[in-house]
């Protein structure tokens, strides 16, 4: 059985949640006998010749597709790019005759013109369509929008609703990581849906790494926060940890991993207060998988202050497998929201003053570790279990076997 | 209980007091005074991030460097027998050659008066020049070095005092028992984070000070905009301090509303009044008028750095109009302080304007003699500030029993205690019926007058002291701060 994957960016090397998820549901698939490739339609300006797969497509900077009008827009314009772009389309089209995939697996909704055209293209063998979900975009895209030209803002809202709803109407399977999307997809007229939310890989903490961060943290108390660089990810933090990091002690940092180290001192949250949000932040940028581990050991607690976004957080995950107490919103822990239920050491608060004080008494150490790791419970977060179900379902899809309407949950 | 007090200020400062040293010294010396409670004095060394021993002798030579504060009798003043600094008797033969040459040009006829200021302006910046040249070339000690000589361990010349510090320069072996009282120009010559560090580990109590937070709460009447620096020192203030002390109500108000805005903790505060101890001398056969012309002209005074803060730029526009409306009827302003920021302007405009180039003086270097002499003879004194922290000049004033027509800024409301009219800072009109009674209408000038000496009840510094000890053993036998919020 082979699957086609489409996406808006090479997952070669999975750095933000996106990459991690579709390179999981690769590895998921490879173990169950399941051949995957990757088609990634990507913006050559983010991403080096070491981080790209054997089949991506760049989508050059000049081309006419790209949007001008409006930012965070090149995700929605790389479908159009790739279906009407003829040297594109030339590339895919080959790949299709090539590979002749039993299913194309849409990661998001926005390589749908491709889907749509190799549907209608004789020369194409006949596929299953299979629309991977990471979040419900329109919402979403008017909030990252937010302060643009609320004419465009709309426009390109509309756009994504009808692409959302072609590509869930068309899909024979509906893969959503929420019980909330799931529903979402259900009213736009999905056939199947089932819910396989994001996870993590199991990482063992190396004792060396260990002990040269423990001695670069001398001193520190932090709680981790890690993000990629998404609009949303820096609103969130700021609007939670608002007016400012002044209730943190001299000694104690929010330590920044990931891409958002990057933009977070851009956004009008930090320049308010600049000298003592700086005073008590560390940005580390993206780090690797082992740091990471060794990061979230040494942490006094993980926070999430996710506000907005559909969709389901790795770091939430992630956060949850630590075993250290976390600070979050609802919305952080969307998705998670069974496991979370049976844990202790979790907060849930979306009152920024509530929040502060909750990161504060955990830094402080306040809040005990639990006594019981319930690890059995948490390792339903790691990607094997969140995924388990996808196999089966599309092995399901390609017997033809009738499948009945409706939500399974996977995990 | 032992009171750790920190003299970094006093031992860095090596220019005259500024209210905020001299607080700092006048505490210290009242510490000094008393015997019978045990303390230790320490300055933060910079270079090895931690809080150095101070000994007595070190202290009272950081003292009697300031020329303004003098040595008085009793045991810590006779021990310290040590000639004067260098430093301090520049700075006395600096302040007499500047009130010789201000009363020789006082002399000289009018239009020759701006070029020969200008002339000795340049002058004095040629010897400070020659001798700060000199001082880097090594032809001259310099005072404000003593105590890098003394963490050095070199350097020839030195006396007594030196070589005991540098013997007795240990770290301090804070005690949990200690309370660390610092009342300085902490950032500058502290370090909050390292006073931190060091707590977290010892478990020591803090009391530490805020005089005003006027460049969080008006950065725009601040010469540069340090907001965000001082921000950030408030905020380490907060977290540090298991007791901040604040000079008025008014500045606890508004440091309470700071660390509100900003989302820090709130430690505990108290208020304690500054001291003065101005009228002790105002009897004194000594007194001269800094200018010669002053004994025969009667003038109103105010008092205070020239800086756009102050709002001399309503004095400038109120004297121009009353001298418009009553001529000669009315007083003399004396605007005594050193020139700040943002006043070039309005400086240039006294020069140039007929009526008010020979009836606004404006006095810099004015010897604490000469501003006793000045607040005798005035007739009233004005304070037509935006915001201050206190408000010395008015505390100074009605302390000699002169009426002080101030500003409504809070902190003032405070220091006058309600007895002289006070009107809003932005309010022309109110200023000029006020101060146009005040001028023409000596019945109600003596009315007001008589109230100021009645009821108007200054605090002496020994008070002070008293009221600040009052604070640190309030701090006995209490947690230190977990600095929650």
């Amino acid at each position: 059985m082979r699957v086609l994957h489409l996406t808006t960016y090479p997952v070669e090397l999975p750095r933000h949640g996106g990459q991690a998820r579709v390179s999981n549901i690769c590895a998921t698939y490879a173990a169950a006998g399941i051949t995957s490739r990757v088609i990634a339609v990507y913006e050559p300006e983010n991403y080096g010749p070491e981080a790209l797969g054997a089949h991506d497509l760049a989508f050059p900077l000049d081309s006419p597709h790209r949007r001008r009008d409006l930012p965070f827009c090149t995700d929605l314009a790389s479908g159009e790019f790739a279906a009407r772009d003829t040297g594109a389309w030339a590339h895919i089209h080959k790949q299709l005759l090539a590979f002749r995939p039993d299913v194309l697996q849409l990661e998001q909704p926005w390589l749908w013109p491709v889907v749509d055209r190799a549907r209608r293209d004789a020369a194409v063998p006949s596929f299953r369509v299979v629309y991977s979900s990471q979040n419900v975009e329109a919402p979403l895209k008017r909030r990252v929008l937010q302060g643009c030209a609320a004419e465009q803002v709309e426009t390109v809202v509309a756009e994504i609703e009808a692409l959302e709803q072609a590509v869930t109407r068309a899909a024979d399977l509906v893969v959503a990581v929420t019980a909330s999307d799931a529903r979402t997809y259900e009213v736009l007229g999905a056939r199947r849906v089932i819910l396989a939310r994001n996870g993590i890989v199991e990482r063992a903490v190396d004792p060396e790494l260990l002990a040269y961060w423990k001695k670069v943290l001398r001193g520190i108390d932090f709680a981790l926060f890690v993000g990629s660089a998404y609009p949303p990810n820096v609103a969130g933090f700021w609007e939670m940890f608002a007016p400012s990091l002044a209730f943190l002690a001299p000694h104690q940092r929010i330590l920044v991993v990931g891409g958002i180290s990057h933009v977070l001192p851009t956004h009008p949250g930090f320049s308010r207060w600049r000298e003592v949000n700086a005073s008590r932040l560390l940005f580390l940028g993206p780090r690797e998988e082992a740091v990471l581990a060794v990061l979230l050991e040494l942490a006094a607690c993980i926070v999430l202050p996710i506000t907005t976004g559909g969709g389901s957080n790795i770091k939430t995950a992630e956060a949850i497998y630590s075993r250290k107490p976390i600070v979050g919103t609802t919305t952080s822990f969307r998705g998670y929201e069974d496991v979370v239920a049976e844990l202790s050491g979790i907060h849930r608060t979306d009152d920024p003053g509530e929040f502060r004080r909750q990161v504060k008494r955990a830094i402080d150490g306040l809040v005990p570790r639990p006594v019981d790791d319930r690890l059995e419970l948490r390792r339903r977060v790691l990607w094997k279990e969140a995924l388990a179900a996808l196999p089966r379902e599309l092995r399901s899809l390609a017997r033809d076997v009738p499948v009945a309407p409706g939500v399974e949950v996977s995990a | 209980m032992r009171i750790v007090c920190d003299v970094s200020t006093t031992l860095a400062w090596t220019r005259p007091a500024v209210g905020i040293v001299r607080t700092e010294q006048k505490f210290v010396r009242f510490l000094l005074d008393r015997p019978d409670l045990e303390v230790v004095f320490c300055r933060f060394d910079r270079s090895s991030r931690q809080y150095v021993e101070v000994c007595r002798d070190l202290v009272l030579a950081g003292l009697v460097r300031d020329p303004a504060v003098r040595v008085e009798g009793g045991e810590h003043a006779n021990r310290n027998a040590a000639p004067p600094a260098p430093r301090a008797l520049r700075l006395r033969i600096r302040a007499w050659a500047a009130g010789l040459t201000r009363r020789g040009i006082g002399h000289l006829p009018d239009v020759l008066q701006p070029d020969a200021t200008l002339i000795a302006r340049s002058t004095d910046q040629l010897i400070r020049s020659v001798y700060w040249l000199g001082l880097k070339a090594g032809h001259a000690v310099q005072p404000g070095r003593l105590l890098e000589d003394t963490r050095s361990g070199g350097g020839n010349g030195r006396g007594p005092i030196e070589a005991e510090a540098e013997a007795a320069a240990a770290a301090v072996d804070f005690q949990a028992s200690d309370v660390y009282v610092s009342m300085g120009l902490d950032w500058d010559y502290n370090d909050l984070t390292v006073l931190w560090e060091c707590k977290r580990t010892q478990g020591f109590r803090t009391l530490l000070f805020c005089y005003d937070v006027i460049p969080v709460s008006y950065p725009q009447l601040m010469a540069s905009d340090c907001r965000d620096f001082f921000a950030a020192y408030f905020v380490n203030l907060a977290h540090v301090a298991d007791h901040v002390v604040t000079i008025s109500q008014a500045t606890l108000n508004e440091c309470l509303a700071f660390l509100a805005e900003i989302g820090a903790p709130t430690p505990p505060m108290s208020v304690v009044h500054l001291g003065t101890e101005v009228q002790e001398g105002a009897e004194r056969d000594v007194l001269a008028p800094p200018r010669p012309e002053l004994t025969r002209e009667p003038f109103v005074l105010c008092v205070g750095t020239i800086e756009a803060r102050k709002n001399h730029e309503l004095l400038y526009h109120l004297w121009d109009r009353l001298i418009a409306r009553h001529g000669e009827r009315i007083p003399h302003l004396v605007l005594v302080g050193m020139v700040g920021w943002g006043v070039q302007d309005l400086l240039a405009r006294l020069r140039i304007n007929p009526r008010l180039s020979a009836r606004v003086f404006v006095l810099d270097c004015v010897t604490d003699e000469e501003l006793l002499w000045l607040y005798r003879h005035c007739r009233f004194s004005v304070f037509p500030s935006f915001c201050e922290g206190w408000g010395l000049p008015v505390v100074e004033s009605m302390a000699l029993g002169k009426v002080c027509i101030v500003s409504t800024a809070p902190a003032l409301l405070e220091a006058s205690q309600g007895l002289v009219p006070a009107i809003d800072p932005l309010d022309f009109g109110a200023w000029f019926a006020v101060v146009e009674r005040y001028v023409l209408d000596p019945e109600t000038l003596a009315q007001t007058e008589a109230k100021v000496r009645d009821c108007y009840a200054p605090m002496s510094w020994r008070r002070h002291g008293e009221e600040m000890l009052r604070v640190i053993h309030g701090l006995e036998g209490t947690e230190a701060c977990a600095s929650s919020i």
